[in-house]
């Protein structure tokens, strides 16, 4: 049977057979030539299993079990240190709206105008690119399905009402809200979150300006503000994607198109859609900002949190508009 | 334990150490000095076999380093712990994990095993707070994990980069005295590259690099009767008189 001459590092995890060391009365180890932290480990594992045994070594390895046996004795191994965990956890969304609202009032001279306009350019002139494709291309898609449709029941026309009522009263808002809760919220959470790192927001503080005031509010005022642009937008470039299908597909020229749309949709559908932007723009800057502002201090909290903004920015905005669809049917909008 | 033998190193064409000989016995405390662009961390590449000398031989426990055997060259790796200059710690990890991290990716032991033996190291250097991430924890305490972690794996020698840089006097006395116990109670040898000359009362022979060679090998407390106009200028240095 494998008998080690020494118990160390190399060698404890060849050893099958711990019994080799056991004897009627005793642990033996007096053969050992080397002992290391493993093999004291080891040792003491023997000692706790067989506890009626004594332990045979020579004297210096017996001293270094022993001290061994005092470091790991000596271990205060507490539970998981709950309070080093981010701040985050602990604080929940609405407070966090409450914290902002009374940093606002508090310190409403603290608001820097040209951080909203920059705030304006990054996330509302920025995102206009994507929106206009993105919202484009649905606009395509979803006509040149209905097309297929629609041809059969010589119901060609229908696709303007179609196109018209879905871009401005459903998909421009969400398509619009999605967007910008991938692109600007995970921008806000990991802007903000980075600051934190860097402990820009601790300077902030100590300085006496209150971070939610210098970074927060023009983010959460200029997206509330360019959202509603960015909707209609999206929805006349859904509109144009349809009806470019609609030419090209089903034979109905530009101005045809254009003036049954003007029939179909009226300023209540536009109206829908707007109404919801603005609380779609101040939810996902709330919410990217949120994320951003309790990401904790470590770089890893920062990439964590910038994922889930984008999981709650995407799944809120879905929620809100499921929201206002059922009180606008309530109330025959 | 490691030796050096006539080496030439250097990247490309650029030469960085030329003809340099040195010895390290084994349980020696050996500290680096030299100024910047010296060739600290060149040297400390060729200990840890990250760098091939240009000609020369690096001579490990007796036998000639073959750098054409990689597997070789790895067991050697392996018995070297390593402190780099910034720590390097797993932020995604407590302290205790880092410490387990080593063992549990270079050994078959149990976890239970690796969880105790990172246990003892910890509190070997002073340290208790083992849930901690090392983003909660001072440059100090992060100084002890990654010494911490550079023992797991019972190295022969411990090489430290800059050990005591941003500690302060206090904490960085603290850290020289650990390393003494270390060496003391484990036989390990230690080498250092420092810029504190208060850390070579701890060290049994001091290597001074400059301009490519190097100009002292011997007790530190000869550093003070070296004419090296450099030596001179580094014992006169800001914190000097604490060797005085």
């Amino acid at each position: 049977m494998y008998k080690p001459k020494e118990l160390s590092i190399e060698t404890i995890s060849s050893i099958k057979d711990e019994s080799v060391f056991v004897e009627k009365d005793s642990i033996n180890i007096e053969g050992i030539e080397k002992i290391d932290t493993f093999g004291a480990i080891f040792v003491l594992g023997l000692l706790e299993k067989y506890k009626d045994k004594k332990l045979l070594a020579k004297k210096e390895h017996i001293e270094f079990i022993n001290k061994t046996k005092e470091l790991l004795e000596k271990s205060k191994v507490e539970k998981e240190d709950k309070d080093t965990k981010s701040l985050n956890i602990s604080f929940t969304f609405l407070e966090y709206i409450g914290i902002l609202i009374y940093a606002v009032l508090k310190d409403l001279k603290d608001i820097e105008f040209s951080s909203f306009l920059k705030e304006i350019e990054n996330s509302g002139v920025g995102s206009i690119f994507i929106v206009g494709v993105l919202s484009f291309l649905v606009g395509v898609v979803i006509a040149y399905q209905s097309a297929v449709e629609l041809i059969n029941f010589g119901a060609n026309i229908f696709i303007v009402n179609l196109i018209g009522i879905s871009a401005f009263r459903e998909l421009g808002p969400l398509i619009t809200g999605i967007i910008l809760a991938g692109r600007v919220s995970s921008g806000y959470a990991a802007n903000i979150g980075i600051r934190n790192v860097y402990e820009e927001i601790d300077a902030l503080e100590v300085m006496g300006l209150s971070p939610f005031v210098i970074f927060g509010v023009p983010r959460i005022l200029s997206l509330m503000l360019i959202t509603p642009m960015l909707v209609l937008f999206s929805s006349n470039m859904m509109v144009f994607g349809g009806a470019i299908v609609a030419k090209t597909f089903l034979d109905i020229p530009f101005d045809l198109f254009f003036s049954r749309l003007k029939e179909v949709i009226g300023f209540n559908q536009i109206a829908v859609g707007l109404i919801k932007a603005p609380f779609f723009g101040a939810y996902i800057a709330l919410i990217g900002t949120y994320y951003g502002f309790y990401s904790g201090k470590k770089p890893e909290e920062v990439t964590i949190n910038v994922m889930k903004s984008v999981v709650a920015g995407i799944s809120g905005i879905i929620l809100i508009d499921a929201l206002f669809a059922i009180v606008f049917t309530k109330l025959g909008i | 334990m490691i030796e050096l033998k006539h080496v030439y190193s250097g990247y490309g064409n650029n030469i960085v150490h030329e003809d340099i000989s040195f010895r390290i016995e084994p349980s020696q405390i050996v500290a680096i000095v030299g100024g910047s662009g010296s060739g600290k961390t060149t040297l400390l590449k060729l200990m840890l076999f990250l760098l091939r000398p240009k000609s020369g031989s690096v001579i490990f426990d007796n036998e000639i380093v073959d750098y054409q055997n990689q597997d070789k060259i790895q067991q050697l790796r392996d018995k070297i712990g390593v402190v780099f200059q910034f720590n390097a710690l797993f932020n995604s990890m407590s302290s205790v994990e880092n410490v387990m991290y080593p063992v549990l990716k270079k050994t078959s032991l149990s976890r239970d095993m690796a969880f105790k033996n990172a246990l003892i190291k910890l509190n070997m250097v002073g340290f208790e707070n083992v849930w901690r991430y090392p983003g909660d924890l001072s440059g100090g305490m992060k100084k002890k994990v990654a010494l911490a972690r550079a023992l797991a794996l019972e190295p022969k020698i411990l090489i430290l980069d800059e050990p005591t840089s941003g500690l302060d006097p206090i904490s960085a006395d603290e850290f020289d005295k650990l390393l003494k116990a270390i060496n003391k109670e484990l036989g390990t040898t230690i080498l250092m590259v420092t810029h504190d000359i208060a850390s070579l009362k701890i060290a049994n022979k001091v290597l001074v690099l400059y301009n490519k060679k190097i100009i002292f090998d011997d007790k530190p407390s000869l550093l003070k009767t070296s004419k090296h106009p450099w030596i001179e200028a580094f014992i006169k240095g800001q914190r000097g008189h604490c060797y005085d």
